[in-house]
């Protein structure tokens, strides 16, 4: 189980995006974290990341786990090629599945452009990559379909349901989130997290 | 209009010019300047001279780029180190090359001259360059290395160096130009046994000015070819960072 115990966060010159907020996930699973823009689904991302501390509070289940985080920039290298940025991924580098993850991800044939030749959409599913490439245990994910059409989002998402055992992601569509799959969480305030109800669809 | 085009339209005018001028000893044709070089070329003494110069030059102008990195890299990482280095930065850039010759003369061997000369004019602007580059450093790319537990050679590799090598290419480029033509200016005052610049002052001594044309055109000419040199060095560098 990964706990969130009276989380608070956030920045300089916001301290607390995240305000005693508490939540517990059940183990494995997948979960798309909805809520209205700036509400601060990115920091709660972060925060279970280990790339932003929290103020107060503390999180249980993630210590000694693999972690990565799938920004909501791409941050790829533009001066590599694809299937290098998928590689650098990897603690122990394997074209073979990089080249196999690229496959599912429906850019099989991009391996060996430069990102300036691919379109949003598809660099997003190369950031895509070298997530999974990581092969983490929990896999986190900004916003990890934008730019990325509808029925590509329906054929990869089976493939990336199954890429960690326990994965949480932010969006801001319905139709993603039930592709995936994923159980649908909202972040309704700095410190209220609960299931998703249509009504309070963003 | 192609670059040979426009080279050949600035000689036509040239030696246009010398013909109204119609006085060697004043300009000479671009025909006497190649006959002069070409007998120069001839000379094993040219070789060697020629050679000395591109090692002091090159010393300095080595020295200078590794010096200048080192101090970008100091400066950006800490204030106080900024502090009290800039003063010094901004003295070295404003300080005419010609007294610092003159006081580099008094101290140190004439044989080393240019090389300390072509180190401290060059110094300032790759220090200045590289400290740009690395204060646009992206930080998220940073963020993103240490997220994907990039081992420290690994993060230098594939996201530090790709992001600085534009800078390092272009103060490089900029850098090289200035140690020569300090270099060289050094050679002149300083005067060391094997040097172009030796062979400068003496045309200038026995007015021969179609060797002074002659050895300025070697010097042009050794210009760009050392640019093109660091030019292709730099490709295949870059390539170190690709797939």
């Amino acid at each position: 189980m990964i706990a969130l115990n009276h989380i608070t966060a956030g920045y300089p010159n916001a301290p607390q995006v995240l305000h005693n907020l508490s939540y517990a996930f059940d183990e494995p699973g997948v979960y798309a974290l909805m809520g209205a823009s700036g509400i601060g689904k990115t920091t709660l991302l972060r925060v279970l990341a280990g790339l932003e501390k929290p103020v107060a509070g503390n999180i249980v289940g993630t210590q000694d786990k693999r972690i990565v985080m799938m920004f909501q920039e791409d941050r790829l290298l533009p001066w590599s090629s694809v299937l290098q940025n998928v590689l650098l991924g990897m603690q122990e580098p394997d074209d073979q599945q990089a080249l196999e993850i690229l496959k599912h991800l429906d850019i099989g044939g991009t391996a060996h452009l430069l990102l300036r030749e691919l379109s949003g959409g598809m660099q997003r599913r190369v950031a895509l990559a070298r997530a999974i490439a990581f092969n983490a245990h929990i896999l986190l994910m900004d916003e990890p379909f934008t730019g990325v059409d509808t029925q590509t989002v329906a054929r990869i998402a089976p493939y990336v349901r199954n890429a960690a055992p326990f994965i949480l992601f932010t969006s801001h569509s319905v139709s993603d989130a039930a592709a995936m799959g994923a159980n649908m969480l909202e972040l309704v305030d700095c410190s209220t997290l609960r299931i998703y109800t249509a009504q309070t669809a963003t | 209009m192609t670059l040979l085009g426009a080279v050949g339209l600035w000689i036509l005018l040239w030696q246009g010019i010398a013909m109204l001028v119609n006085l060697p000893l004043l300009l000479p044709s671009p025909w006497q300047t190649i006959l002069a070089a070409w007998q120069q070329w001839q000379q094993p003494m040219f070789w060697h001279s020629v050679l000395m110069s591109l090692l002091r030059i090159m010393g300095g102008f080595l020295l200078a780029m590794l010096a200048g990195v080192l101090l970008a890299w100091l400066c950006t990482r800490s204030q106080l180190a900024e502090a009290l280095l800039a003063p010094i930065r901004t003295v070295i850039r404003s300080t005419p090359v010609s007294s610092f010759i003159i006081l580099v003369l008094l101290w140190i061997k004439i044989d080393s001259v240019p090389t300390f000369i072509s180190f401290l004019m060059v110094l300032p602007v790759v220090w200045h360059g590289m400290q740009e580059g690395i204060s646009t450093l992206n930080p998220q790319l940073q963020e993103m290395a240490r997220m994907y537990d990039f081992s420290r050679m690994k993060a230098l590799r594939y996201v530090t160096l790709p992001q600085l090598l534009p800078f390092f290419r272009s103060t490089a480029a900029t850098g090289s130009g200035i140690a020569w033509k300090a270099g060289i200016a050094a050679e002149v005052i300083a005067r060391p046994t094997l040097s172009i610049g030796r062979h400068l002052q003496d045309t200038k001594v026995y007015l021969l000015t179609d060797q002074l044309f002659a050895w300025t055109l070697t010097v042009i000419l050794l210009s760009i070819l050392l640019e093109r040199m660091l030019n292709r060095l730099f490709k295949v560098a870059g390539k170190g960072g690709k797939a």
